[in-house]
């Protein structure tokens, strides 16, 4: 692992973007589903706070899509 | 503000307000104001630890009572400031120790070592509920 690598990339997501799509579905909603709190749901939009890989399975099957299809792992500035 | 953070600053501000007037006390005592009634003490440090107690619990009856969908199991983002705080709290138990040690070899009283011993255990508190109060107001936890 390069050091670019560790300090340029980040994990992003589309959490808004699908809870739009989903019949636009609240942050309080998503985490009663996967037994979170609306504070963490936003935490983890907004980049501030990066899901265990169990949390983030359980995030992808919400919105019935595949993981890669909820997050990625990606250069700053590239989402 | 989320359940667990209510939760947090009643643990942290009604301990806070019995353990300041019953230190606030022993300081008058030391200074002079009042006499030093060790026995007295003794019978308010347990007075204290039932009330706080008893306060934590209403606290959070009375919270849960007023919160739609109280969260009382800490999800893994409250988790990690949990542990976090632990980290930090445990920081503090090391320093205090090392205070009640040299205590020990300075020949402070039982009364002054067992009241050491409560200051430490209240700081730590104090500084765990701290830091999770702050990361959860900053929303971080990457």
């Amino acid at each position: 692992v390069t050091d670019e690598c560790i300090t340029r990339k980040r994990i992003t997501n589309k959490i808004r973007l699908l809870r739009f799509m989903a019949n636009e579905m609240t942050q309080e909603e998503l985490g009663r589903r996967i037994k979170m709190t609306r504070q963490t749901i936003a935490a983890i939009e907004q980049g501030k706070y990066s899901p265990s890989l169990e949390a983030a399975f359980r995030i992808a099957d919400v919105f019935d899509k595949p993981l890669d299809e909820v997050f990625a792992w990606e250069t700053d500035g590239e989402a | 503000m989320s359940f667990r953070e209510k939760v947090l600053w009643a643990s942290l501000l009604l301990p806070a307000a019995l353990w300041c007037w019953y230190f606030g006390l022993i300081g008058m005592a030391l200074a002079g104001a009042t006499a030093l009634d060790e026995r007295l003490f003794a019978a308010r440090m347990l007075e204290i630890m039932v009330a706080s107690i008893a306060l934590q619990l209403a606290s959070v009856a009375v919270l849960a009572r007023r919160d739609p969908d109280p969260a009382f199991v800490p999800d893994e983002r409250e988790q990690l400031f949990e542990y976090r705080g632990a980290s930090r709290a445990y920081q503090v138990i090391s320093v205090g120790i090392l205070v009640v040690v040299a205590g020990n070899f300075l020949a402070w009283s039982r009364f002054a070592i067992v009241n050491a011993v409560v200051l430490i255990y209240l700081l730590s508190e104090a500084m765990k509920i701290g830091v999770e109060l702050n990361l959860l107001r900053k929303g971080v936890g990457r």
